[in-house]
């Protein structure tokens, strides 16, 4: 029987494609299921690690979507709409759900000393708002903003940063922080820590793609996870071996819906910051923060397989329509009979 | 010469344009919307409007023919009349939210007539409150729905409908797009003429453009509106409210009469089958509950 491992390209080989080389000439994207060119509506959501993304596709002049302008000084721009920073892909869905009225939490507002504050978003507004009717407007404002970016994308790119989250256990909604962090509700028993496993997390992804599809057939998602450890951990886990299994659940999870959708491609952020041919030499003294240089060397990548190729966007996967007719042709002959009942 | 235009709501219409493109032609119509297919004066009185007739319109199938008595058109050729078809204008392309809702056989009414959401009427019989209901009209829904597909498919319905009365409606169906339905099965007035001009053309009888169109009576029961969403990719103006010549029925207020309407049916325990008795609306309205019931959190 032959070496199956025989005719293999080089960068399935270790001693190939990683041993001796300079980390600048790993390049550990391979097999792109799709490109973005200049002419496509670009999204970006996730940990603060997608905010470099959003960076680089405005300076390299690509069409990222702004769908709720307004000052940079209480967060807008940063991503398309005002939602902050959406830490698991759950979050995400719901961000998706509360947008088309699928998903109505029970928790509307915190409080914030006397100011009012989003749960869903507590950080977007400098001191939180004034009033509840201006938190309740810019919300429906925002969302309609959140719509239109669903609706318009042509590339979602979504960075999955953490497993941990605060969950209420009256609804399920999920908050990118934890009652008291910014803002609480004035009881919080019902909220409490949830740690996403990896079915969990796919679940949800697969979700999302399939709501997001519905809406918009062709988009096409690429998921990245952030190689930026947790801050503090919830479980009673050291914070290091809490980063391994969050890191750990995000990427299996993001994978597992690599493989499972033509559309969605992954993006290896995390190994070319954590992954040995680098050195570990992308961390700032704190051992958490990514360093300029390390956001650089993700980001040139991303342009590299990304950005300056020749887009080959798939067709819109979209199923053709349900045949219909007979229930149009079944109003021939009844219509007028009932607008007689109603004279 | 005397001529009889008979069919639905539309059949005023049609004749209103008849007698202004054809002078001198004595017009009568008759419109079986609103008749009781036994009630044996309006019968004697169509019969008499057919006897008087050299010339006879209709837009009547042999479903209605079988119902009323009407005389199908080979029947009225024997009789020496000349017969000329006429389409039974329908197009859900525009407001394929459209529903009709029921209650043991009778039209339930709402803010809007007999007119009510989909949507809403799926809402309130899946137990949502009226302001989820409200938040579920987004294009997400409409996509789920299929409700964007429905254009499509009614252009082709009504392409085929026309072609069977020797017509073409491709100038309606050509970009761009005008809003020519008040509702589902009322068209705007200009249409109605240009289905009464084309039998005249077809038919090789002349005629002469009119000064101006006549009233559009159909207008007066109202206009649904073409939900903006809808309305961006046709090119159209978009709108959420009913309006009836006098006043406006507001999105809200057309779910809180639909709420209220399948309220009291459920009080005589007759809201589940709501709208079983139509063809059409019954599979709208069961998809959109089983799109509520796959789809929204509680």
């Amino acid at each position: 029987m032959d070496n199956p491992y025989r005719q293999a390209p080089d960068h399935k080989f270790w001693s190939r494609a990683v041993s001796g080389r300079p980390g600048e000439a790993v390049q550990p994207v391979v097999n792109l299921g799709f490109s973005i060119g200049p002419e496509d509506r670009i999204a970006t959501a996730g940990s603060c690690f997608a905010q470099h993304i959003s960076r680089t596709l405005q300076n390299e002049g690509y069409d990222f979507l702004i769908t709720e302008p307004g000052e940079a000084a209480r967060q807008y721009g940063v991503y398309p709409a005002r939602f902050g920073n959406i830490y698991t892909p759950r979050q995400l869905l719901q961000l998706f759900q509360r947008a088309y009225g699928l998903f109505t939490p029970r928790e509307g507002e915190w409080m914030q000393g006397s100011a009012w504050v989003d749960p869903f978003r507590p950080q977007v507004e400098p001191g939180g708002f004034a009033s509840l009717e201006a938190l309740q407007t810019d919300r429906d404002f925002h969302l309609a903003a959140v719509r239109t970016m669903f609706e318009t994308a042509d590339v979602f790119i979504f960075t999955l940063g953490l497993t941990e989250a605060w969950i209420s256990k009256e609804d399920g909604a999920v908050f990118p922080s934890a009652p008291g962090v910014a803002g609480a509700p004035a009881v919080a028993d019902h909220i409490g820590p949830h740690n996403f496993t990896v079915a969990e997390v796919f679940e949800d992804l697969q979700a999302f793609a399939a709501l997001a599809r519905t809406l918009n057939p062709g988009l096409r998602i690429l998921l990245t996870v952030s190689p930026v450890p947790l801050i503090a951990t919830f479980t009673d886990q050291h914070v290091l071996t809490a980063t391994t299994w969050s890191k750990a659940v995000l990427r299996a999870a993001a994978g597992m819906a690599a493989e499972a959708d033509p559309l969605i491609d992954y993006f290896p952020s995390y190994e070319i910051v954590t992954g040995a041919h680098n050195g570990h030499r992308f961390w700032a003294d704190d051992l958490r923060s990514v360093t300029p240089e390390g956001v650089a060397v993700v980001m040139a990548e991303f342009k590299r397989a990304y950005l300056g190729g020749v887009v080959a966007a798939p067709g819109p996967n979209h199923a053709a329509p349900p045949d219909r007719r007979a229930e149009h042709e079944a109003l021939t002959e009844v219509i007028c009979d009932e607008e007689a009942n109603e004279a | 010469m005397r001529a009889c235009v008979i069919g639905n709501c539309q059949a005023d219409g049609l004749a209103d344009w008849l007698r202004l493109l054809v002078p001198g032609l004595e017009v009568e119509a008759f419109a079986i919307a609103g008749v009781d297919p036994q009630d044996l004066a309006a019968r004697a009185t169509w019969r008499a409007m057919l006897d008087r007739a050299d010339l006879v319109v209709t837009q009547i199938g042999p479903a209605h023919q079988a119902r009323f008595g009407i005389p199908s058109p080979e029947a009225l050729r024997v009789e020496g009349r000349q017969v000329l078809p006429a389409p039974w204008i329908l197009f859900c392309g525009f407001h394929p939210d459209c529903v009709f809702l029921f209650d043991r056989g009778a039209i339930v009414n709402g803010a809007a007539g007999a007119h009510h959401s989909g949507i809403a009427a799926a809402a309130c019989l899946e137990g949502l409150p009226e302001a989820r209901a409200l938040g579920l009209f987004n294009t997400f829904t409409y996509s789920a729905l299929g409700y964007f597909d429905v254009f499509a498919t009614a252009a082709e319905v009504m392409t085929d409908q026309w072609r069977a009365a020797g017509l073409d409606a491709s100038a309606w169906l050509t970009r761009p797009l005008s809003a020519f339905m008040s509702t589902i099965n009322h068209p705007v007035v200009e249409m109605l003429g240009d289905v009464m001009r084309q039998i005249l053309t077809q038919a090789g009888i002349d005629w002469v453009e009119p000064d101006q169109a006549p009233p559009d009576r159909l207008t007066s029961s109202g206009v649904w509106p073409i939900y903006p969403e809808f309305a961006a990719r046709l090119g159209l103006t978009g709108a959420t409210a009913f309006v009836y010549p006098d006043r406006s029925v507001s999105r809200e207020d057309l779910v809180a009469g639909t709420y209220a309407a399948l309220a009291d049916m459920t009080a005589r325990g007759t809201a589940a089958e709501a709208g079983a008795d139509h063809p059409a609306s019954k599979p709208v309205i069961d998809r959109a509950r089983a799109f509520i019931r796959d789809h929204v959190k509680r």
